[in-house]
């Protein structure tokens, strides 16, 4: 578990993991579209707060990845960086995809 | 001195807040658990019944932590103004700024600052200091 980049678990038990990580995947993929939604407009607030959010709940289950991928999204937000955007949303959806295959394959979750 | 405590939960990500949830299950002393992903839902359960501990996040659309406050602190002063509520700020970011907020509250029973994630042992240790 420790060598992959995207998932570090968290201290709850595997079953509990198991239980709660269906809820935080439909959440953070929501969360996700959101984001999609507000892309290419000019007031980058509602993009801000759903990324925020993405990042807390990232960090609270150790998704490391999505988290680290949040953190560069909201950075270029603040910064202006509108031509970055794009390219760093896209890596956030690689990093839920990646953390996503990864609880499925060693954690078993639903789907 | 209590023996059990109601807890209320107010962070915007439900998955944080069943994380809490299923924390918090696992320690005896809780009764009674309510989560709430709108700071405006769970002030109107709170106008019904006080908790003994609120779990506040900050950062969150339509109402934020501490517009919550303000609101709370209206209530509180017209249902309960004796009953003894804790309330524990949660918080991903450590700003001088928000801890100065969040002092500006300490008269009104929020009186912890904690960071996100939570874990067990803080929990542990805020119930604690609360016995």
């Amino acid at each position: 578990m420790e060598d992959n980049p995207y998932f570090v678990p968290c201290e709850l038990s595997p079953e509990l993991l198991k239980d709660l990580l269906p809820v935080f995947f439909e959440e953070v993929r929501a969360d996700y579209e959101v984001l999609l939604q507000f892309l290419g407009q000019k007031d980058h607030h509602p993009m801000s707060q759903g990324v925020h959010k993405i990042k807390g709940t990232a960090l609270s289950y150790g998704a490391q990845g999505i988290h680290q991928a949040a953190i560069a999204l909201e950075e270029a937000l603040k910064s202006n960086k509108t031509n970055e955007l794009e390219q760093l949303i896209n890596a956030l959806n690689f990093s839920i995809k990646e953390a996503y295959h990864y609880a499925k394959s060693h954690l078993m979750i639903r789907d | 001195m209590k023996n059990t405590y109601s807890v209320v939960l107010i962070d915007d990500s439900r998955a944080v807040n069943s994380k809490t949830e299923a924390i918090l299950k696992e320690i005896e002393q809780i009764s009674a658990i309510h989560s709430f992903s709108s700071a405006k839902e769970a002030l109107l359960h709170i106008e019904h019944s006080l908790p003994d501990m609120i779990f506040l996040d900050i950062n969150m659309p339509d109402m934020d932590g501490y517009e919550f406050l303000d609101a709370y602190i209206q209530i509180k002063s017209v249902i309960a103004s004796n009953y003894s509520t804790r309330v524990v700020v949660v918080s991903g970011l450590v700003f001088s700024e928000n801890l100065k907020k969040t002092n500006h509250y300490k008269h009104y029973g929020v009186n912890d600052y904690i960071c996100k994630p939570i874990d067990k042992s803080d929990l542990e240790d805020l119930l604690d200091d609360s016995i």
